[in-house]
């Protein structure tokens, strides 16, 4: 599985959104999160289980200016 | 020199571009955009609009300057602390280029005012510093079919896309404005520059959607990283599940 386009080792069975997010410590509140160029809002974050080959994209969404 | 030699001699630069040349110069002194926070982003916005000679510049912020501002807030000196950021930046903006309408909104943009307001622009651009405001901008440009130029900051990064009726929202983003403002806006740090290079970026959009030319960023979303250096982009879709989904024409 690849995180912002780097591997990542801590893949496992029924690995979620969320338990990624916990594991790297993603405390931003709010998130733009894509599984294999799909966007996936807050409440599946719990529901979606990452495959051994998905592309995960968790960006920051910023509203500072 | 008379007024339309003086012209082609200021925009020079513009009229030999293939993409701009005369007929395109006509586009930006005919182009109405009101820019959304006249802070760090909203001033190389306003200073590069102004230059490029886009006629109607409309500038809304309710904040005055304060001399923490003068880091990153390129549209301002140190006499002008104390005064009403649109006031001010209006008053720069007409040194510039005497020959703009630049109006301004010194009570910001507010639920109550907001449809009034961008009525009357061609493209708004959201620089502003917080996510209530940037909901309230968001919906009201997908309602109304304004294109919303967004851009944002926090430390070293930055974020740049164009959000359309037909193309995704800030909402199809991240559905649900946060309870709390992340973090606060004036509570964390920021690199000077990196207003500058995001607001450059939104500035050459808005142009770039005023002429018709180039590919815009709708769709698509660049990250701005200072201090690794590194720009990276991520394609975004219209939503389904989006509240504005029946704007975007998916149902």
């Amino acid at each position: 599985m690849k995180l912002n386009n780097r591997p990542y080792a801590d893949w496992h069975e029924g690995l979620t959104i969320r338990g990624v997010m916990e594991h790297m410590n993603f405390t931003w509140p709010k998130l733009v999160v894509k599984v294999n160029g799909q966007l996936i809002w807050p409440e599946d974050y719990d529901k979606v289980v990452l495959n051994e080959d998905d592309d995960l994209k968790i960006h920051h969404l910023l509203g500072g200016g | 020199m008379e007024g339309r030699s003086l012209e082609r001699e200021r925009y020079k630069r513009h009229l030999i571009l293939p993409d701009v040349g005369e007929e395109g110069q006509e586009k930006l002194k005919n182009g109405r955009v009101l820019v959304v926070g006249a802070g760090g982003l909203g001033s190389p916005v306003c200073l590069y609009l102004a230059a490029a000679g886009v006629g109607t510049i409309g500038i809304a912020d309710f904040d005055r300057v304060d001399i923490s501002n003068l880091q990153r807030q390129v549209l301002y000196c140190e006499k002008d602390v104390g005064k009403r950021k649109a006031e001010a930046a209006a008053e720069r903006l007409r040194q510039m280029n005497s020959t703009l309408k630049v109006l301004t909104y010194g009570d910001g943009v507010t639920k109550e005012n907001i449809s009034q307001i961008i009525e009357g622009y061609d493209v708004i651009v959201d620089a502003s510093d917080n996510f209530r405001t940037r909901y309230l901008l968001s919906d009201a440009c997908v309602r109304m079919g304004k294109p919303d130029v967004y851009g944002a900051i926090c430390e070293f990064s930055g974020q740049v896309t164009v959000f359309t009726k037909d193309g995704p929202c800030l909402r199809c983003l991240s559905p649900d404005e946060p309870e709390t403002e992340v973090p606060e806006a004036s509570g964390f740090g920021v690199l000077g520059a990196i207003p500058g290079v995001i607001g450059c970026i939104q500035a050459a959009e808005v142009l770039k959607l005023l002429l018709g030319t180039g590919d815009s960023l709708v769709g698509r979303m660049l990250f701005v990283d200072l201090k690794s250096m590194s720009f990276d982009e991520m394609e975004i879709g219209a939503n389904p599940r989006c509240t504005c989904a029946s704007f975007h024409r998916l149902i």
